[in-house]
């Protein structure tokens, strides 16, 4: 299982969302802003902690937890930062994932997943998004996976498909087959993101 | 203040986060915050805040855990309202 979260930065830096009083006291407890802060500021730390966060809870959520909203229950911990990629473990109210935070220019790409020996090879595709509105961009990011993915395993056109189950955990189907594929699906302002591993166990 | 006084007004907070304004317009009791309006996960936090300033009320994290439906809401503010 693994979970995915996307944050497209020109949506949320400098909208001040983040530094409204109350945000962030919301979302994290000081002490998991408190290692980030130095080297990335505040403002970036609160959103890097939001999709470390959101990606834990994807996995949660794929793991049978019960639905709530809770970030802070969702305690991340950082063991390597570097520029570009932050990895530590989140600590979830049923299990402790592994979560990485990429950081790309205009995005922050965070991926969670259950810890083990090995690190598992999740695969990750990032897709723009154009669509006019939240409802269409989610259309439209599925049919972009659904293309490419058709064209990598040389499928025929049509027969892949995403739909959700009633927690909104997304599946990968060929025709009316679940495949076995672990996957998040992720949108936010102009970007997209697909993250998805082979199945091991569910 | 009575149920669907609470019911505009919250309607009013939760306007501000969606984007296509037409779904406001099946709203109910049952209507899913993230999945029905489609509202993105992080204006959950906006939305806690801002009927915090509404009703003047606290939402303490418990109560907002819950937040995900408008019955939810609703039962939220009638509670600490009431309190």
């Amino acid at each position: 299982m693994l979970g995915n979260d996307i944050v497209d930065l020109s949506e949320v830096l400098g909208s001040g969302q983040a530094k409204r009083p109350g945000f962030k006291e919301r979302i994290c407890l000081d002490a998991e802003l408190e290692p980030l802060r130095t080297q990335f500021g505040e403002e970036y730390s609160t959103w890097v902690l939001w999709a470390a966060k959101e990606s834990a809870y994807k996995h949660y959520i794929q793991a049978d937890g019960p639905v709530m909203f809770a970030p802070k229950k969702f305690c991340f911990t950082p063991t390597d930062i570097r520029s570009k990629r932050i990895k530590g473990y989140t600590m979830t109210p049923l299990e402790c994932l592994t979560t990485e935070v990429h950081l790309f220019d205009s995005f922050l790409v965070a991926e969670s997943y259950t810890s083990a020996a090995s690190t598992p090879s999740i695969h990750r595709k990032i897709y723009s998004l154009d669509g006019p509105g939240q409802k269409a961009k989610s259309k439209q990011l599925k049919q972009l996976i659904c293309s490419q993915l058709t064209e990598e395993w040389e499928g025929n056109d049509g027969e892949l498909n995403i739909k959700k189950d009633s927690r909104q955990v997304p599946f990968l189907y060929q025709k009316q087959q679940r495949l076995p594929y672990s996957i998040s699906l992720s949108h936010h302002g102009a970007w997209g993101l697909l993250s998805y591993l082979k199945r091991q166990t569910k | 203040m009575q149920e669907q006084e609470i019911i505009e007004k919250l309607t009013e907070v939760i306007k501000t986060y969606v984007e296509d304004k037409s779904v406001l317009e099946g709203i109910t009791p049952e209507t899913h915050l993230v999945n029905d309006l489609n509202i993105n996960s992080a204006h959950l936090v906006d939305i806690i805040l801002d009927t915090e300033e509404a009703f003047d009320i606290e939402i303490d994290d418990e109560s907002a855990e819950q937040m995900l439906t408008v019955k939810a809401a609703v039962d939220i503010v009638s509670s600490k309202l009431s309190s």
